[in-house]
């Protein structure tokens, strides 16, 4: 039997969106006025006449979910899409209009950290006091003070008003608090990992501990980064309703493609066109010149049509040559491009440890032509990363026959940053250069962060990477002496 | 610290519903968070006199200051004002009070703003931060009642058994605070107007009161509405406590008494109601 500890059904919550500034005395006057004179008339106001008064709004709108011990569940959502209210009434703070939630067990949520840190007490008293308001008692803060303190390096200042500490300390301090509050349930908000970017890394690192000690997480986020790294579990909240509820991996993909606008996948609209034109062909002088036309068309809805991100026209491919009779014959089409993993499935989010394919689907019009298949990648930052063509160097399997053809390409693992990476087809004929097909951008996917350290291109550094790529490199070091001077010559000739 | 969390608490199931059918009272929670209720009042005490070196003096200072203008006053304008003991004792000790009722009073009407940034980001029982002046001044009232036995050796005036009453006054006092308070918190929620307008009663408060005039000064026929004010019970019965000629007022005291629960009561009602709409409005 599963052991559910946090329940949530139809919760919702509804909010006014009236005038923020509080009536006047005059205002109040004149209310109270109208109803007695509405009462006088027998006319009271209802209370739903007066509620309209003011514009309402579903924050959360029928939430139901339920969450088992040791879950990590991550809360994915835009702006206003009700996640942090979720997280609000979980944590008691603010009442559900309706519906209900049970939590059992110890709960503990972070919404801030240092919540209650007064500046003129000494850091000592804040940490009594900040503890003591997420519900310690005084014995438990005293068998814990030493490891807070030395978690957030003040020793030296205890006994400092806590004004004189710089704001990273404070944080340093808060964060430390939090840390050690060892609770069953933990509810995280993002706004945790506030200051520097390595004060942030080191606060998901300790969440990271906190939450594999067998404890149920309930984290809210609008980075999926943060999400992959330690959740298991996925809900997808839009406009207040539960978009999605499933493994992180499914939920961050499908968010992904809606939210970054990712297209793991590309399909030529030429398929179903090309049925068409083909019913067409070959019938009279006239159809063949309409034929001709489709052709033209596909060729200007799969060069453009479909894709935004072309740069220049102007260079978009040659993709035909001309036949004897002056007509266009194609070389080459391309029918289908997709992002994939090793296990076949196209993906759309890539944890930087798992390999990544690009797959591309053609079908061969014309043999006879050395027909090359390459790819171009540009960075979130939209630097131009590479162009890599297919090293293969055989006439023979580069001559392709006529039919469909797959070709995969498969980028490293531990090769690049996190981030959206754009996708570039191509298919080339090396000399003389003949570009049958090229769709700038065509493909796009997410890269996150490794689901596991061991072994990542991060390796202890906790702080995010600058840069378009972010390899796992074979770091050598050695005392400098003669024997590892030796041994350093030796592993050199082996490479 | 990876230590595994007690699991006594496991079987505790907290349940979340919308305000209206949470309204009760759990004072098991309550005892529960008796913890944070000390750290508190603790940070009150501690960041009222880190403020300033003296702090100690500055509790007495004013007070004594008020009492000096007064006796001058009296002395100068030759008014009767119906004191049976030294005037200065007798303005002392109510001032001391009156003060303590002041200052608490609006520091719970601003308890939900003062601690706003607490009522957003953690869950406790909310009628936690309200109480807290009301406790942490007592310091401060401790601490004036030492000028207070130093005028009495001076005067020669001593009390009587009456003083093991003296807490209950206080308590009394307290009740009535935590009640006002709590109803002018509500309402300034909506409504910042109410603050300024406690603000202002409270102080001419002082000259309704029997502070700086005994009330026999008060003619007859003005008594009864004289004694509708709560604050007179309390300020004759603590002054009773304290000086063993000063009879104990006990009809006026068992009204204030009455008054205060009521009015505490009433606040708690108003508070919690509130309460549900707290963390929307701040």
């Amino acid at each position: 039997m599963p052991d559910i500890v946090i329940s949530v059904r139809h919760l919702s919550k509804r909010y006014l969106r009236g005038p923020d500034h509080p009536l006047s005395v005059g205002q109040i006057v004149v209310n109270a006025a109208r109803e007695t004179y509405r009462n006088l008339r027998g006319r009271p106001a209802s209370r739903a006449s007066s509620f309209q008064k003011q514009e309402s709004f579903w924050g959360l709108k029928d939430i139901s979910f339920d969450v088992e011990r040791c879950e990590r569940v991550g809360i994915i959502g835009k702006n206003g899409a009700g996640k942090s209210t979720l997280l609000k009434i979980l944590s008691r703070i603010v009442y559900p209009t309706e519906g209900e939630a049970r939590i059992r067990g110890r709960v503990k949520s972070l919404l801030e950290v240092g919540t209650g840190f007064n500046p003129n007490l000494s850091g000592r008293e804040n940490i009594y006091l900040n503890a003591s308001i997420h519900g310690l008692e005084r014995r438990e803060i005293e068998s814990r003070l030493e490891e807070i303190v030395e978690f957030a390096g003040v020793q030296d200042f205890l006994d400092t008003p806590v004004k004189h500490y710089s704001s990273g300390m404070v944080m340093r301090l808060g964060f430390s608090v939090a840390a050690h509050l060892d609770p069953d349930i933990l509810l995280l908000d993002e706004v945790l990992a506030v200051g520097d970017v390595s004060f942030q890394q080191k606060c998901l690192k300790r969440v990271e501990a906190l939450t594999s000690g067998g404890r149920t997480v309930l984290f809210v986020s609008h980075s999926i980064d943060a999400i992959a790294r330690f959740c298991t579990r996925c809900i997808w909240l839009e406009h207040g309703q539960i978009m999605m509820d499933g493994s992180t991996q499914e939920v961050s993909e499908a968010y992904l493609e809606t939210v970054l606008d990712i297209k793991s996948s590309y399909h030529s609209d030429f398929v179903k066109l090309k049925e068409s034109s083909e019913k067409l062909q070959g019938d009279s002088e006239k159809d063949r010149q309409k034929a001709l036309s489709i052709v033209k068309k596909i060729q200007s809805v799969e060069g453009g049509g479909t894709n935004d991100d072309v740069k220049d026209p102007e260079s978009l491919p040659d993709s035909e040559t001309l036949d004897n009779e002056g007509l266009l014959i194609e070389v080459v089409r391309l029918v289908e491009a997709r992002v994939v993993t090793k296990r076949g499935e196209a993906v759309s989010a890539v944890a930087m440890d798992e390999s990544v394919g690009i797959e591309i689907t053609y079908e061969v019009l014309k043999s006879g032509k050395l027909l090359v298949p390459a790819i171009g990648l540009t960075a979130p930052d939209g630097t131009h990363v590479f162009w890599a063509v297919d090293t293969d160097l055989n006439p023979i399997t580069q001559i392709k026959p006529l039919g469909v053809h797959i070709s995969i390409a498969w980028l490293p693992t531990h090769f690049l940053n996190n981030g959206r990476y754009l996708v570039s087809l191509a298919i080339i004929t090396p000399d003389p250069m003949e570009r049958h097909v090229v769709r700038e951008n065509a493909l796009s996917f997410y890269s996150l962060e490794a689901s596991s350290d061991v072994n990542a291109a991060r390796g202890p550094v906790a702080r995010n990477f600058p840069g378009v790529l972010r390899p796992r490199l074979v770091w050598e070091t050695f005392v400098r002496s003669e024997e590892a001077e030796r041994c350093r010559q030796s592993t050199i000739a082996k490479f | 610290m990876s230590k595994l969390p007690s699991s006594t608490r496991q079987s505790d199931e907290i349940i979340i519903r919308p305000p209206s059918e949470l309204l009760r009272f759990d004072l098991g929670e309550y005892y529960q968070y008796r913890h944070m209720f000390r750290a508190l009042v603790w940070r009150n005490i501690r960041v009222q006199f880190d403020e300033v070196y003296l702090s100690f003096v500055w509790v007495w200072v004013r007070p004594l200051l008020y009492v000096v203008v007064f006796v001058a006053f009296r002395k100068l304008s030759n008014a009767n004002v119906h004191v049976s003991i030294p005037y200065a004792l007798y303005l002392y000790s109510g001032l001391i009070l009156y003060y303590y009722f002041v200052e608490s009073t609006m520091e719970t009407a601003g308890a939900l703003k003062n601690d706003a940034h607490l009522l957003t980001k953690v869950y406790f029982p909310r009628l936690i931060t309200p109480m807290v002046p009301t406790v942490a001044n007592l310091v401060n009232l401790g601490l004036s009642l030492i000028p207070m036995a130093i005028m009495m050796l001076w005067y020669g005036v001593w009390p009587s058994w009456r003083i093991v009453l003296m807490p209950l006054v206080v308590l009394q006092c307290m009740i009535l605070i935590v009640g006002i308070g709590t109803i002018v918190a509500a309402i300034t929620l909506t409504n910042r107007d109410w603050e300024r307008f406690l603000s202002s009663v409270l102080y001419i408060g002082l000259f309704i009161s029997p502070v700086i005039y005994a009330p026999d000064m008060i003619p007859e026929q003005a008594r009864v509405i004289y004694l509708v004010n709560p604050a007179v019970g309390t300020l004759l019965a603590f002054r009773s406590t304290a000086f063993a000629t000063e009879t104990f007022p006990v009809w006026a005291w068992l009204y204030s008494v009455v008054f205060s629960l009521g009015v505490f009561i009433l606040g708690v009602r108003i508070y919690r109601t509130a309460e549900s709409q707290f963390a929307d409005k701040l």
